[in-house]
């Protein structure tokens, strides 16, 4: 059974349908085909697991599920207007020598000759960003992934000087190529935090780091 | 005499030849779109082989890239054309080819159904720990620029400045705020490293941006990376400059500045794109073989709740067998953190039921043709046995 037989007819009804409902097809995907781009606003209440939600840093997924945090820049981050009111000083390693700055850096401490690692003396207005946050930080320079609370602890060793109990923690990683890191971290009273940190080679760091502890429990403020 | 330009036309969109070209293109495709996955990533290679209507290439040295080949959706475009140009020449409106008719409108809503999905489908990221209660997704790889109210001690008010808006030289006002943000420069991926005093000043002159120093380098392409992206902002509210800030996936810790007594904080993070429902994640599972270490099942038990609590259920997600809830999918993707963390991809396509009715249009075409043609055969056997001596 035919309900048409003429082809021409056919076409006559169909094409120009056809085209029409192309063209709208195409315009529709056109014009609401991209999402749209507009400043967006939540209002989120404090404690649920979006507050704060500025800072929470980034995770891209790594193959395998676990999801290793993006490298940060090297350096405290925060703000830098720290005056300390009462200077930290310390008792230097036999060759070793420093250079003092003014502002966040405080001081940048180097090996005798051409040790290959760097101290810097680095303060802090307030808790610096937190414990946990620039531990985290300072594992991702040597490549190792974050910390959470528990692995904190367990990591936290303790140094004992004049200034008062530095947390010190110690980390090995594979970038750069085999590097270290050590760092004694110092809350102070006057509400700055202090952080003493050696980074560099794994091996120059592990050779210097009976010095640096020397260093540490040395400081004291007068 | 030649034949009238449009009768030309009307015959390579409609010929054989085209098909079969089409076809032969986009096998070249997906074998280079496959291969390119090693350097470009999934996303990578399927934005610039299947996703595009042409192929670029940029030879060396040169400025300009040209064109290489057509790209996958102009070859899936030129096909719907002849497909439905072809059906329109060839095919009579009779009952006998109503089964091709049907084949043939399975495989132009195939199609179609891909563009539907390159256009609209989104795909974004639940990442969420047990016991953990999360009412937003965030995209993998887009970022955005958040500008957090915590003034308020019960809330914060939370803007995000989604990635595309931060072309330099633009200034994006905050609704509901007297704050525009202006930007000065825009980096998609840089490497961030402390910045030496005898090293010429940053665009920053607030925040932590002075002491940074940032090299831009070419941008990520891999899945399993992400762009380290850096922005230079100057904050202005009724007038008054809060000065230029750097801003950037890499730097975790907050940036502040006070505008009359409302302390609003920088940061920049994976774009996020909030839910009206929420999910807490009760459990997650990861089995595995016996005696192994070879996975058998992945899977996360969550409990979907909404304010009004018509929907207040536990659901389990696990391989092949996602949560589908407010016109989003939740398909089970990955974990982390010793099996207590579970990453939802939450796949949002309006179009995702485009190619089960294709296929099935497809199929009942097939059958009826061939119900039709078994039918016609059996017809002529049963006349021309009657026919004979």
């Amino acid at each position: 059974m035919r309900l048409v037989s003429n082809k021409r007819q056919i076409r006559r009804v169909l094409v120009p349908r056809t085209g029409a409902w192309l063209v709208a097809a195409g315009a529709v995907l056109f014009f609401s085909g991209c999402q749209r781009d507009e400043v967006t606003h939540v209002r989120v209440p404090k404690g649920s697991p979006m507050a704060g939600s500025g800072i929470v840093p980034p995770l891209p997924r790594a193959p395998g599920g676990d999801r290793p945090a993006v490298p940060t820049p090297s350096g405290p981050m925060t703000t830098p207007d720290v005056v300390p009111q009462v200077p930290l000083k310390w008792t230097l390693p036999q060759g070793w020598t420093e250079k003092l700055n003014d502002g966040m850096r405080f001081a940048t401490i180097k090996g005798p000759g051409d040790a290959r690692f760097e101290v810097t003396v680095v303060v802090l207005r307030g808790a610096g960003g937190g414990e946990l946050a620039n531990v985290n930080r300072w594992r991702g320079q040597v490549g190792l992934p974050e910390f959470d609370d528990g692995a904190l602890a367990l990591a936290r060793q303790r140094v004992e000087s004049k200034a008062g109990t530095l947390a010190l923690f110690d980390f090995s990683g594979e970038i750069p190529a085999r590097a270290r890191v050590i760092v004694g971290l110092l809350a102070f009273t006057d509400g700055n935090t202090w952080f003493i940190k050696m980074a560099g080679d794994a091996e120059p760091v592990g050779t210097a780091r009976a010095d640096f502890i020397h260093l540490l429990e040395s400081l004291h403020f007068d | 005499m030649t034949k009238p330009i449009a009768t030309r036309i009307w015959a390579v969109l409609t010929s054989l030849k085209l098909t079969v070209a089409s076809l032969s293109v986009l096998i070249v495709l997906v074998l280079a779109c496959t291969l390119a996955q090693v350097q470009l990533g999934t996303l990578g290679a399927v934005t610039v082989y299947i996703h595009s209507f042409w192929v670029w290439w940029k030879p060396a040295g040169w400025e300009q890239s040209i064109p290489l080949m057509p790209g996958g959706a102009l070859v899936g475009a030129v096909l719907v054309v002849n497909l439905v140009a072809a059906q329109i020449k060839r095919m009579e409106l009779s009952w006998k080819k109503s089964g091709m008719w049907v084949t043939h409108a399975g495989l132009v809503l195939l199609i179609a159904g891909e563009f539907v999905t390159g256009a609209f489908q989104r795909e974004t990221q639940m990442t969420i720990e047990e016991g953990q209660t999360v009412n937003y997704v965030e995209s993998p790889r887009e970022l955005e620029l958040s500008l957090i109210d915590g003034t308020d001690p019960g809330h914060d008010e939370v803007y995000g400045v989604p990635e595309a808006l931060l072309k330099a030289g633009s200034t994006v006002a905050i609704p509901g705020t007297p704050l525009s943000l202006k930007v000065k420069h825009f980096v998609r991926n840089a490497d961030l490293a402390d910045r030496a005093p005898a090293e010429p000043p940053t665009m920053a002159d607030m925040g932590v941006g002075p002491h940074v120093k940032v090299t831009e380098v070419p941008a990520i392409t891999r899945d399993d990376e992400m762009n380290r992206t850096v922005v230079f902002v100057e904050p202005i509210a009724d007038g008054k400059s809060y000065g230029t800030w750097l801003v950037s996936n890499a730097v975790s810790v907050p940036q502040e500045f006070t505008h009359q007594g409302r302390v609003y904080s920088l940061g920049m993070r994976q774009r996020r794109e909030y839910l009206a429902y929420d999910v807490t994640l009760r459990d997650f599972r990861h089995d595995v073989y016996p005696g192994t270490q070879i996975p058998k099942n992945f899977a996360s038990l969550v409990h979907l709740s909404t304010p009004d609590k018509k929907e207040d259920r536990d659901v389990l997600i696990y391989m092949n067998q996602p949560m589908r809830f407010g016109g989003k999918a939740f398909y089970q993707s990955s974990f982390g953190k010793e099996d207590t963390l579970s990453v939802l991809q939450v796949v949002d396509n309006p179009g995702w039921l485009l190619p089960y009715i294709s296929c099935t249009l497809v199929s009942l075409g097939l059958l009826i043709h061939f119900a039709i043609s078994l039918r016609r055969t059996q017809k002529g056997r049963s006349l021309a046995v009657e026919g004979s001596p």
